[in-house]
C-alpha cells in the first residue's frame, strides 16, 4: 500500500485542562482529560474502543492505561501505557494512529497527565527525574537532567558554533508567542540579555534555557478514516515515526545526534513530504539548545546554521519556519502533548494565541531521557 | 561523598569488576577478546561485534584521558548537592576510547576546557569502594609535589 492509499488515522479531538491540577491523582486528571478530548471531538465514551495513557512515573501503576479505561467504564479492544519519558505523548499519538491502521481500534483515546508541580514541587520533580539516568554510573557523580544536558551542549555548542545569545534567542522567540497565548504560564516578554541574566543552572545553560517544571492535563481522541471524512475538525496524521538510541551519554556515538532525525525522517517519507514542505513545527524544547540541535538534525537548518537563524527570527511567527507557536515548555507548559494539541489548533486554523498563516502542513517530535528516545509526527490540514 | 547520590547504587555480579579494580586503584575496562573494542558502561555483549561471554574480559586501562565536554554545575537544584555546587561534571574520553560520565575535581570551575588532559583519581565512599574521578594531569602532579615536598623541606632545615 503506498503512503498516498493508506488509511489515516486522524486527531479528532483534543483537550487541556488547567496548569495547577492542585495536587489530585494522575488517574482522576486523565479521566477527566478523555472526557474533555472526546467532548472536543464530539464522541461518546460508547465510541472509545482504544485507550492509551503515557505512564505517569508520579503514581506508579502496573497497568495505568487499564485503569484509566475501568476508571471510565470502558472495556476497550486496545489498551497501552506509552512510557518513553518525554517522547511518550508524541510516541503515543503515533501508537494510537498505527493501532488505528491495523484496524485494531477505531476511536482511540490518548492521556498524558502529572501532578508533578502541584503534588511533589519543582525540587522533588527534578530529583524524581534522576531515574532516567544510571545510578550506578551517572547518579553517584551528582548527575541530574539539566547538568546532562548541559554536559551535551558544551561540546555540541563548541563543534557547531552556537552562541549562548544563539540559545537565548530560542527562549525569546518562544515567549513573545506566549506572550499571545491566553493560557500560557510565563507571558512577560524577555529579551536575550533577560535569559543571560538569569541564574546559572549548569553551564553553558541558564535558568531560561530550561523547560518550565508544571503540571499538565491533555488528551486527544484519534479516529479512522472514514469518520474523519465525517469531520470537518479531523486533523490527519499523514506520517510517524520513532528512534530509540543508547540512553548512555557516555557511549552515544554523538552527543546531540542520537535518532531525531531518523525518526523526522521516517515520518517525512510516509507523508511524502520534505522537511521544506512545513508550515511549522513543534519540537521538544526540554532545553534551548535542543531545539536548535534538533533543527539542524532534521535538517531545518544547514549544519551550523541553527543558532545564527535563530537569531534572525526564522523561527518565530513570521519567520521562514515558525517553532512552538505557543511557547512550548520553555514558556507554556511542560508534557509534550502540549506540542500536539498546538498543531492541532494551528491545522484547523483555530489556533489560541498566535497563528501561522494558512498552516497546512505540520511537525511534532519528542524526546525522552537524555536524548535517547525519539518520536515525530506530521500533521496535514483539518477538513 | 554524599550518601543521598548512593541510595540506588548496586554493583551487578556483571559490573562490580569495575568497582573492584577501582577500589585496587588498578582500573579495568570491559574489552572483547574477540574484536579487541574497549567498552563502557560494562554489559553482556560486545557493543561493536556482538560477541559476549568468555569474549568479554576485564582489562586494565591507563587512567588517562581528556574532557571530551563539561559542565559547571552552579545550581544544586538537589537538596542532597546543595553544599557542593559549583562542581564539574564531564565526559572523560579515556585514551583507550571509551567515556565515562564523571567529576573532575581539584580544579578551579572557570579553568576548565575541552580536551584538558586528566588522569583518574579515587574517592572513597560507603564500605570501602571507591568512586573513579578526574583531576587535571598538571594540577595533580603540582598536587602531589605539595604533598611530597614539605618533609623533604624539613630534612634540609
Amino acid at each position: 500500500m503506498s503512503a498516498a492509499t493508506a488509511p489515516r488515522a486522524a486527531i479528532a479531538g483534543v483537550w487541556e485542562g488547567a496548569l495547577d491540577a492542585r495536587g489530585k491523582p494522575c488517574r482522576e486528571l486523565a479521566i477527566a482529560a478523555a472526557q474533555g478530548a472526546l467532548a472536543d471531538a464530539g464522541l461518546e465514551l460508547a465510541d472509545v474502543d482504544g485507550l492509551l495513557a503515557t505512564y505517569a512515573w508520579e503514581e506508579p501503576s502496573l497497568m495505568f492505561a487499564a485503569e484509566i479505561a475501568d476508571g471510565l467504564a470502558l472495556e476497550p479492544a486496545y489498551a497501552e501505557t506509552v512510557c518513553f519519558g518525554g517522547a511518550g505523548p508524541v510516541l503515543m499519538v503515533a501508537r494510537a494512529a498505527r493501532a488505528i491502521a491495523l484496524g485494531l481500534c477505531d476511536v482511540a483515546v490518548g492521556v498524558a497527565v502529572s501532578n508533578r508541580a502541584s503534588a511533589l514541587g519543582r525540587a522533588g520533580a527534578i530529583a524524581a527525574l534522576r531515574d532516567v539516568l544510571s545510578a550506578e554510573f551517572e547518579i553517584p557523580y551528582g548527575a541530574f537532567v539539566p547538568p546532562m544536558y548541559a554536559l551535551c551542549a558544551t561540546r555540541h555548542m563548541e563543534e557547531r558554533g552556537i552562541a549562548g545569545e544563539e540559545l537565548a534567542a530560542v527562549a525569546t522567540a518562544q515567549r513573545a508567542h506566549a506572550a499571545r497565548h491566553p493560557r500560557a504560564a510565563m507571558r512577560e516578554p524577555i529579551g536575550v540579555a533577560d535569559v543571560l541574566a538569569s541564574p546559572l543552572v549548569s553551564s553553558p545553560l541558564h535558568l531560561l534555557d530550561c523547560c518550565l517544571v508544571t503540571d499538565f492535563q491533555a488528551a486527544v481522541v484519534l479516529v479512522g478514516p472514514e469518520r474523519a471524512a465525517r469531520s470537518q475538525a479531523a486533523v490527519p496524521v499523514l506520517g510517524t515515526g520513532e528512534a530509540h538510541g543508547r540512553l548512555s551519554t557516555a557511549e552515544a556515538p554523538s552527543l546531540f545526534a542520537r535518532g531525531a532525525g531518523r525518526s523526522a525522517y521516517q515520518a517525512l517519507r510516509e507523508a511524502g513530504v520534505e522537511v521544506a514542505d512545513l508550515d511549522f513545527a513543534e519540537l521538544y524544547d526540554s532545553f534551548t539548545i535542543t531545539v536548535l540541535a534538533t533543527i539542524e538534525e532534521i535538517g531545518m537548518s544547514a549544519p551550523g546554521d541553527a543558532g545564527r537563524d535563530a537569531a534572525r527570527g526564522d523561527f518565530g511567527v513570521g519567520g521562514r519556519l515558525p517553532v512552538n507557536t505557543n511557547g512550548g515548555m520553555l514558556s507554556y507548559r511542560t508534557g509534550g502533548l502540549s506540542h500536539v494539541v498546538e498543531a492541532v489548533e494551528q491545522l484547523r486554523g483555530a489556533p489560541r494565541g498566535v497563528a501561522v498563516e494558512n498552516a497546512e502542513l505540520g511537525f511534532v517530535n519528542g524526546i525522552g531521557g537524555v536524548i535517547s528516545a525519539h518520536g515525530s509526527l506530521v500533521l496535514g490540514r483539518a477538513g | 561523598m554524599i550518601e543521598a547520590l548512593f541510595a540506588d547504587w548496586r554493583p551487578s555480579e556483571l559490573t562490580l569488576p569495575f568497582w573492584e579494580g577501582a577500589r585496587r586503584h588498578r582500573p579495568v575496562l570491559q574489552r572483547c577478546a574477540g574484536c579487541g573494542a574497549w567498552q563502557h558502561p560494562p554489559r553482556p555483549v560486545c557493543v561493536r561485534c556482538g560477541g559476549s561471554g568468555v569474549d568479554l574480559r576485564w582489562e586494565p586501562i591507563g587512567g588517562e584521558g581528556r574532557i571530551c565536554s563539561f559542565t559547571v554545575v552552579a545550581r544544586g537544584l538537589l537538596p542532597a548537592l546543595r553544599e557542593q555546587v559549583p562542581y564539574v561534571l564531564a565526559l572523560v574520553e579515556l585514551g583507550e576510547g571509551p567515556r565515562l560520565v564523571t567529576v573532575v575535581d581539584a580544579i578551579e570551575p572557570a579553568a576548565a576546557r575541552l580536551d584538558l588532559p586528566v588522569a583518574m583519581a579515587f574517592l572513597p565512599f560507603g564500605d570501602g569502594f571507591e568512586l573513579p574521578v578526574f583531576r587535571p594531569i598538571k594540577e595533580y602532579a603540582k598536587k602531589d609535589r605539595a604533598l611530597a615536598e614539605p618533609p623533604l623541606v624539613e630534612e634540609e632545615r
